[in-house]
């Protein structure tokens, strides 16, 4: 009885708050690292509401795929205005669920991506590149390129994570077939021996990496960055691949049945304004997407000469067939 | 018993309608589902096929280091003080699957204790364990000690007398092994090797984290992906239906060999007599030795785990805001679900008693069933059920609620039905007979005697509840968590010493909760008097 | 008055048993036979664990059979597992009170009387698994005289004693048999006990 109320209190008081403000309540489903004390959520919100008259929630969910699955699964109930933090990988699959509405603010000329993007529904709002990172001063004989890396000895140990969990894991798969189109089998075979192991999140290859137990990391180019700012070295580096490197752009969008639809107009266009797009580097570890000044640590990072990108429709096409054939390869 | 009945039912239908709920989404495009599951079957039964592969191996090689350790251990309880072991080893049964990991790498990652020693005495660390092997070394960590447990609780129950006549006689310890200890543990071992396969059948974030990669893979991790990362619901409710056949399948069939169900898995002191055979030289190596293995195998990982998260952050970790929210959402979940289970498993263990075979045969299903059915399937499949009806937030806690019961229920219904059914054989005419029934019977003569099943019930379900990382992944947020979501975020941000800081406040937080309701039941079923008053003695 | 006439049990097709006697009130009845024929089987017939198949079972002219056993005036010592072994041997006697009940100082005395009586002095506080097998069925006879109901069957309650203290239960029953009129069933396989007792025999032979 006593726990029964107890529990009731406890769930009222959890749920409470959010309705418990009277100006409107703007809801934005985002991953958890963006709306952490350390991420970009607080100073964002913090530039939104000075001029909105509202409250900008973030609710933070586990990663950018859970993002998606949590809108789908909550179908026209859903509490959210706007998902931020889906990536060009998932645009084709979220667009076809046909809960988002047109976000009817002009890009052009204010994006500063190295792709051209135009899109009715999505905004870019930050990129990068992946790219495998690795000790300097561990490390000696670093690939310049993937072909080097396929070539490298068995003793050279990698970790990657798995391409249906994370995104990283899905980029590293999608860099490998651009780079090697009909022959990423092979490629993948000749990856396989240096695996140490496929991880289901980015973290926890990170860590791994990070505590010796891999030589390199497959990760973001501006993972060096993060080091130099917040631990004050530079020992970390991202290995530049004469093929190229994939790129990733995360994309926000507004949501048909939101319960703001103003507020979250306005919210897509503040997307790329510099209040948001300046806090994007040291905070999200990201390129942003608009045109915003980037911190002295992003000088030391590597600048790929190509950067390779499937279009959403060819990725969600195809997306089945290639993670089974990856499943395959990794399973001889 | 009209409500047991009722319960059975309910958890059939509870099952059913959850896997119904997502095959239904794709209920619109049934051509498309048909195609989707004809040309997947291929992979699908691979993975099943391996899936069973290694459930089987990790049941069988659980079986082979349990067996002679607790025969050694039975050996040596007059003379060494072993009885910290016992209570040692079962907290690897209740640790939560991240933080036993974490432990478990280590003492034999690359960096862990083994290959420290290893590079200390001028030798390499260890290669990285991924793989096939590391999710075998896990699984026999996660279940040894499970079955240890029961065969202890098994060979304490055998007479004194055959211990007595076994001494006089002088039996050597194979005739003492053949004729006294092997009937007793022969009768267990269909029931353990049941419930540790179904385990390992659907074990899924052990998978993720040892397995390596794709070549080693489980129904549920194939379920998981498709249910989270494709939202492909048609997909994830057939494969759950594969899944639920081969489990149900293994446990009809067992279930015509296990005579005794699992027996007591609570504590219970046992006497031993001084065998022949026992002073032996080779005898004490070779149980000194099993008894040392076992310990690096269940133990050191626990030590690992305490020694990695005892740093500065554990300090700050414990003033963080989010996670006294995470806490007290943790412990009320926790709680509310440990109580619910052992409840609703008391009700069920009572009306089995009076069943007849095929009745019985229909409960223990119905219970087992959510030992093959995964929590997010539930999780999933209900919210989908429920999700016009009532706020999405407000649903959160609650099925993060109820799958957390089901899923703990087959544990606390296993551990409390045979001890009810022992009470019922020994009690059921005397109590008819003195017009003890319904709920003073249970009030004065069952609970009492039930009291150390059902705190250990209960705190296992606790435990099971607080280590639970798929369920709350579907519903958790910011305004939601509980400390294993806390523990994955912070994971993903760069720190690793604070997610070591609070792995090790889980951990601990999961011991206390377990001791809390095993002393408390001790305490309640300690203080049952009939009259409510002391007694009365004269002189 | 117990009557039991052509109380008939059966197990199958051809194996049965048939009953044919009475007790009175403040009667003692030895039944007496070889193993397997049939004497716990009347017991639990009266007390209410078995279904006859036919015949009468009757108290006071009023039918036993339709009652379930915790409605008929009938207390069993069993021959062991008499006790609770989480309750104190004086919880153990007070349990037998019933939900209505309410234990009486006077009462108490009564227990304290039939402790002394059955030498069992003193250890109403001890729990079941402290005291002997021997001593653990003299606690549930105190038990059975303190529910007073009027119908006591005791099976084989008292073999596992030795004669003597044999000989100073009987007399406790006689004394409490006589003063509170149960008719009493007493199953045993010592022919020197019904002699003791003074009492009439049923000897059951196989059909």
């Amino acid at each position: 009885m006593n726990i029964k109320s107890l529990f009731c209190t406890l769930v009222m008081v959890v749920c409470v708050p959010a309705f418990a403000s009277a100006k409107p309540v703007l809801t934005v489903y985002t991953y958890d690292s963006f709306a952490s004390e350390w991420g970009p959520g607080p100073a964002i919100e913090k530039a939104f509401e000075e001029n909105c008259d509202c409250d900008l929630q973030f609710i933070a969910l586990d990663s950018s795929i859970g993002i998606l699955g949590r809108v789908q699964l909550e179908g026209a109930s859903s509490k959210a205005d706007i998902v931020l933090g889906l990536d060009t990988n998932l645009m084709a699959t979220a667009r076809e669920t046909g809960l988002f509405a047109a976000h009817g603010t002009s890009l052009a000329g204010r994006t500063a991506l190295p792709t051209s993007f135009e899109d009715d529904i999505f905004v870019p709002f930050d990129w990068g590149h992946f790219a495998f990172v690795y000790d300097s001063t561990k490390l000696a004989k670093v690939p310049t390129s993937f072909d080097e890396l396929l070539a490298a000895p068995e003793d050279l140990r990698i970790v990657i994570q798995d391409p249906r969990t994370a995104t990283p894991g899905l980029g590293l798969l999608l860099w490998i077939k651009s780079v090697y189109g009909d022959d990423a089998p092979k490629a993948w075979a000749a990856l396989s021996p240096k695996i140490v192991t496929v991880t289901k999140g980015w973290w926890d290859s990170y860590s791994m990496f990070l505590e010796g137990e891999a030589d390199m990391v497959l990760s973001y180019s501006t993972s060096p960055a993060y080091h130099i700012v917040a631990d004050g070295t530079d020992q970390y580096k991202a290995a530049s691949f004469a093929e190229g490197h994939y790129m990733q752009i995360e994309v926000a969008a507004m949501l048909k049945g939101a319960s703001q639809p103003e507020l979250a107009r306005k919210f897509m266009d503040f997307i790329l304004d510099d209040g948001f797009q300046a806090v994007i580097p040291t905070t999200n570890w990201m390129y942003p997407a608009g045109k915003a000044a980037l911190p002295d640590a992003f000088d030391s990072l590597i600048t790929p000469t190509k950067s390779l990108l499937f279009t959403p429709d060819e990725v969600a096409t195809n997306k089945a067939a290639w993670v089974n054939e990856w499943q395959m390869a990794l399973t001889q | 018993m009209p409500l047991g009945m009722l319960g059975a039912a309910g958890l059939i239908l509870i099952a059913l309608a959850a896997i119904g709920a997502l095959l239904g989404v794709g209920a619109s495009r049934p051509e498309g589902v048909v195609s989707v599951l004809a040309g997947n079957m291929p992979r699908v039964w691979r993975v099943a096929g391996f899936t069973f592969w290694q459930a089987s191996l990790s049941a069988m090689l659980s079986l082979l280091v349990a067996l002679p350790v607790a025969l050694a251990y039975w050996r040596r309880t007059l003379t060494w003080k072993l009885s910290h072991l016992n209570s040692l080893s079962f907290l690897a049964i209740v640790m939560p699957t991240t933080v036993a990991v974490a432990g478990l790498l280590g003492v034999w990652g690359q960096n862990g204790a083994i290959s420290y020693l290893r590079r200390a005495i001028g030798g390499d660390g260890l290669s990285p364990i991924y793989g096939l092997g590391a999710v075998l070394l896990a699984h026999v960590f996660f279940n040894a000690p499970l079955m240890l447990r029961v065969f202890i609780s098994g060979l304490s129950s055998i007479p004194a007398a055959q211990w007595r006549l076994a001494a006089q006689w002088g039996l050597s310890d194979w005739q003492r092994f053949r004729l006294i200890e092997w009937p007793v543990l022969k009768q267990l071992i269909p029931g353990l090797v049941t419930i540790v396969f179904l385990l390992c059948f659907t074990s899924f974030s052990l998978i993720l984290m040892l397995g390596g990669g794709p070549a080693v893979t489980t129904l549920e991790v194939s379920i998981y992906t498709a249910l989270r990362f494709d939202f492909d619901l048609p997909m994830a409710a057939l494969l759950s239906l594969v899944q639920l056949t081969i489990c149900a399948a293994v446990v009809a069939i067992l279930a015509r060999l296990d005579a005794a169900g699992l027996a007591t898995v609570a504590p219970s002191p046992g006497k031993r007599l001084r065998q022949l055979g026992d002073a032996h030289y080779q005898i004490i190596l070779l149980d000194a030795l099993l008894i040392a293995g076992f310990l690096m195998l269940a133990v050191a990982p626990l030590c690992a785990v305490i020694l990695d998260g005892m740093t500065d952050s554990l300090l700050r970790v414990i003033t963080w805001p989010a996670f006294h929210r995470a806490l007290i959402a943790s412990l009320v979940v926790a709680v509310a679900s440990a109580l619910l289970a052992t409840t609703l498993a008391t009700i069920m263990a009572a009306a089995r008693v009076r069943l007849e075979r095929n009745g019985k045969w229909v409960f223990d299903l119905a219970v087992s069933l959510y030992l093959a059915v995964s929590a997010i399937v539930l999780g999933t499949g209900l919210f989908i059920l429920l999700r016009g009806m009532v706020d999405v937030f407000v649903i959160a806690p609650l099925l993060l609620l109820l799958a957390n019961m089901l899923v703990a229920l087959p544990f606390a219904y296993r551990v409390i039905q045979g001890k009810m059914a022992m009470l019922a054989y020994t009690q059921d005419k005397l109590c008819d007979s003195l017009d003890l029934r319904g709920w003073r019977r249970f009030r004065l003569i069952t609970f009492p005697a039930l009291a150390p099943e059902l705190g250990f019930a209960a705190g296992l379900s606790a435990a099971l509840s607080l280590g639970d990382m798929t369920v709350i992944a579907l519903f958790g947020s910011q305004q939601f968590q509980t400390l294993p979501w806390l523990l994955y975020q912070t994971m993903a941000r760069y720190r690793a010493e604070d997610a070591a800081a609070l792995a090790l406040l889980l951990f601990v937080l999961t011991l206390l909760l377990f001791g809390v309701f095993v002393r408390g039941a001790t305490y309640l079923g300690g203080r049952s008097r009939p009259h409510g008053r002391q007694s009365h003695v004269t002189d | 008055m117990l009557r039991i006439e052509g109380l008939r049990f059966s197990w199958g097709e051809d194996f049965h048993f048939t009953y044919d006697l009475s007790v009175a009130s403040g009667e003692i009845l030895a039944v007496q036979g070889p193993s397997g024929v049939g004497k716990t089987t009347l017991l639990e017939l009266i007390a209410g664990f078995q279904m006859p198949t036919a015949g009468n079972l009757t108290w006071d002219d009023k039918d036993l059979v339709p009652l379930p056993p915790w409605q008929r005036p009938v207390t069993t010592v069993f021959q062991a597992d008499n006790l609770f072994s989480h309750l104190s041997c004086l919880d153990n006697v007070l349990i037998g009170l019933g939900p209505e009940e309410k234990p009486t100082p006077a009462l108490h005395t009564y227990i304290d009387e039939y402790f002394t009586q059955l030498g069992l002095k003193g250890l109403q506080s001890r729990m079941p698994s402290q005291i002997s097998g021997g001593q653990q069925q003299r606690v549930a006879l105190v038990r059975a005289l303190i529910r007073a109901r009027p119908i006591l069957l005791l099976d084989e309650s008292f073999s596992a004693l030795d004669w003597d203290m044999r000989k100073e239960c009987f007399d406790a029953l006689k004394t409490v048999v006589a003063s509170h009129e149960m008719a009493t069933l007493l199953v045993s396989h010592d022919t020197r006990d019904a002699e003791y007792l003074g009492c009439r025999e049923l000897r059951l032979a196989a059909d």
